[in-house]
């Protein structure tokens, strides 16, 4: 129930409030180009606002405005999905393994201290997200920024249970396999 | 479970996705099997500082003071025109139309009112209306003088087009353009008093 005297508008803004950054953040990583961030966060925003009749009090506001997150960013980089989306290619035989399905694996506990991998952590991480596809690098922030649960990415992508858990996996996969190939004291290793 | 099946169960492990059940599975598979944990290990000492990094907050930009802004001066947020304000017909329909929506789509019982205008008027207008004589119903008889003035207008008919006939005839053979008539055309009352009835 809203209070008296306070409108839709205090009513939203005081719900997106504790969100901002997190929606932010997220709108940042998903979009390809990072000028275009603004603008979609803008438009998620005001659409939410006028979707907000909409809204079932008592539902997550958090995923639901994720999810209108998603869908602006998503529709922006359909417009720019061929400049960007191979920029930061992979080896040939990293993307075999990826191809086929093998996990590869880390050869035990890597030691890199947490200097080391903070160095690199941030240039590994902006090209490791411009390898996933749009499903996947959606999943991984998905649940890294929003922290959604599994239900709650399936409900928000409109994607089976199934498909979360499996675009979830490659995403790490690949992620590891950037931090690897950047940070060269970890190797990676074929399963028998 | 084996190990494949335990290497597959990695992130939603990682997540806290498993039931308890699963949970506990996993946990004793990994007590026993130095390979799955060390492979669990070198997983997780990656993937926790990634989703850490892409989790990690920054300082919220100024670009919120601008969305909140163009939210407080959207449209929608703009209060309803109060009528005395509203000028003009087109506000006050719209005024009404607003009232309208407001007042009736919530209500059934509103709706239940209007129907019952409706019929009231309809009714009202089917009972105004003449009734039509139904099929096959006898026509009404007229009176003694409505059918004596009904002849007599038919004399008089006859008697003004057997004139002008014999006018013709009498004239050279010309055709009469229609004209009025002239006062020796007209019929005079005694006339008129040799066909009344």
């Amino acid at each position: 129930m809203s209070e008296p005297g306070t409108s839709d508008a205090d009513r939203f803004l005081a719900l997106v409030k504790p969100i901002e950054q997190d929606l932010e953040n997220y709108c940042r990583r998903l979009v390809w180009e990072p000028q275009e961030a603004p603008d979609a966060l803008q438009n998620a925003v005001l659409r939410g606002f006028a979707a907000f009749d909409r809204y079932r009090e008592g539902a997550s506001f958090r995923a639901w405005m994720f999810q209108i997150v998603t869908r602006e960013a998503l529709a922006i980089n359909r417009k720019r999905v061929r400049l960007a989306r191979h920029e930061f290619q992979l080896e040939p035989e990293e993307l075999e393994q990826l191809a086929a399905g093998d996990p590869p694996r880390l050869n035990g506990a890597a030691p890199i201290s947490e200097a080391e991998l903070d160095k690199v952590l941030e240039p590994a991480l902006t090209a490791g997200l411009r390898t996933l596809t749009d499903t996947e690098r959606a999943v991984l922030l998905l649940r890294a920024i929003g922290e959604l649960r599994y239900r709650e990415i399936s409900d928000t992508l409109g994607i089976p249970l199934g498909s979360v858990m499996g675009n979830l996996a490659r995403a790490r996969q690949k992620m590891r396999l950037l931090l690897g190939r950047c940070h060269p004291g970890t190797k990676l290793r074929k399963e028998n | 479970m084996n190990c494949d099946e335990i290497q597959r169960l990695y992130d939603a492990w990682l997540d806290s996705e498993l039931d308890a059940r699963t949970t506990v599975e996993v946990e004793q598979h990994l007590e026993s099997c130095a390979e799955c944990a060390r492979e669990f290990a070198s997983r997780k000492a990656l993937d926790t500082p990634i989703m850490a990094r892409l989790r990690q907050r920054q300082e919220t930009s100024a670009l919120w003071r601008a969305i909140e802004e163009q939210v407080l001066s959207s449209p929608k947020n703009a209060p309803a025109p109060r009528p005395s304000a509203s000028r003009g017909i087109r506000p006050r329909w719209a005024s009404l139309s607003q009232y309208l929506r407001t007042a009736l789509r919530p209500s059934p019982a509103a709706w239940a009112g209007l129907a019952a205008v409706w019929v009231v008027i309809l009714s009202l207008h089917g009972a105004a209306r003449e009734p039509a004589a139904p099929p096959g119903a006898a026509a009404p008889t007229p009176s003694a003088a409505e059918m004596r003035m009904a002849l007599w207008q038919k004399r008089l008919l006859m008697a003004d087009f057997a004139e002008s006939v014999a006018s013709s005839k009498a004239g050279e053979g010309e055709p009469v353009p229609p004209g009025p008539r002239t006062d020796s055309s007209a019929i005079q009352p005694s006339v008129l008093e040799r066909f009344m009835i």
